[in-house]
């Protein structure tokens, strides 16, 4: 069963490792990002990254796609992390259980903040991340801003023109 | 019952700890932190922090060195039955005893012992090796 999708373009830190984990009471986490499953690398890191109790994978959308598909996923407990909203949209056209979107820390990594609107500290969006974010919407995924359990939530439904 | 985590330490530690805490889990109402400086004692800070525990509050006293100073000085607290004092805190444990619910000195024996593993030596390619998606769907 999926708990959560979370966009969080530093994919298993702080905030998602120890935070949402124990918040959420999951098991697994899903990585679903092409680059890092190519790179053993970031994949040691993310696995560390991971609390000791729960498991970590990382793979590409398809075979991330193909894993939350899979029947035996639903005695799970899993965290779904992705960097970007086009992975989280690719996920909400291809996986049938997902029962909402959460982003936390988006938009500032590629250094390109004022080529984008900021609506707020932690989440800067360009017009294409805008369009993922409608597609998902539309289909009836509701995306919601909130970067830990105890600070308020913002459906990005009202802030999207 | 109100949950009070304190920390103490030698110098900033335990303020810089605070901070780090409030960076990744925003503001926490209920920590508070104390530095030994120049200027004070262990047993004067301590008694501030005595003015300040209720006896309906639950209290975990959280300082850096174990058998040090200010751990030393803090247990005097436990006089009283509702204050608990752990040595050698780290971030993750710190995180993870405001994330549960405990409220009894077991519960927060119980999880110092399950954050002991939080602190390891980081090995690569170990962990690279147990990417393996039957393991992972292995409930």
């Amino acid at each position: 069963m999926i708990k959560m999708v979370r966009i969080d373009e530093r994919l298993i830190h702080g905030q998602v490792a120890l935070i949402w984990t124990k918040a959420l009471g999951v098991d697994r986490i899903i990585v679903v990002n092409e680059e890092a499953a190519k790179n053993p690398m970031m994949v040691s890191t993310l696995k560390l990254a991971t609390p000791d109790n729960v498991k970590c994978i990382v793979l590409g959308r398809e075979a991330g796609g193909e894993l939350l598909n899979n029947p035996r996923a639903d005695a799970l407990k899993i965290l779904v992390v992705v960097n970007n909203p086009e992975d989280a949209n690719y996920l909400c056209q291809h996986v049938k259980t997902i029962p909402f979107i959460n982003v936390g820390n988006y938009g500032k990594a590629d250094g390109k903040t004022s080529e984008k609107e900021k609506w707020t500290d932690n989440l800067f969006v360009s017009e294409k991340d805008k369009n993922e974010f409608r597609s998902i919407i539309k289909k009836g995924i509701d995306v919601i801003y909130q970067l830990v359990p105890d600070q308020s939530k913002k459906n990005l439904k009202d802030l999207i023109s | 019952m109100i949950r009070k985590f304190i920390l103490i330490s030698h110098s900033e530690l335990a303020n810089g700890m605070h901070r780090s805490l409030e960076y990744i889990m925003g503001r926490q109402p209920n920590v508070s932190s104390f530095g030994l400086l120049g200027n004070e004692t262990p047993d004067k800070i301590i008694e501030k922090i005595k003015k300040k525990i209720e006896p309906s509050d639950f209290v975990v006293v959280l300082g850096d060195i174990s058998g040090g100073s200010m751990c030393n000085a803090a247990r005097v607290l436990l006089d009283q039955p509702n204050v608990v004092l752990v040595g050698g805190v780290n971030l993750p444990l710190l995180i993870e005893l405001i994330m549960s619910p405990a409220q009894t000195k077991e519960e927060v024996v119980k999880i110092v012992e399950d954050l002991r593993s939080s602190m390891k030596v980081i090995d690569t390619d170990k962990q690279v090796a147990a990417q393996n998606l039957e393991d992972f769907l292995d409930n």
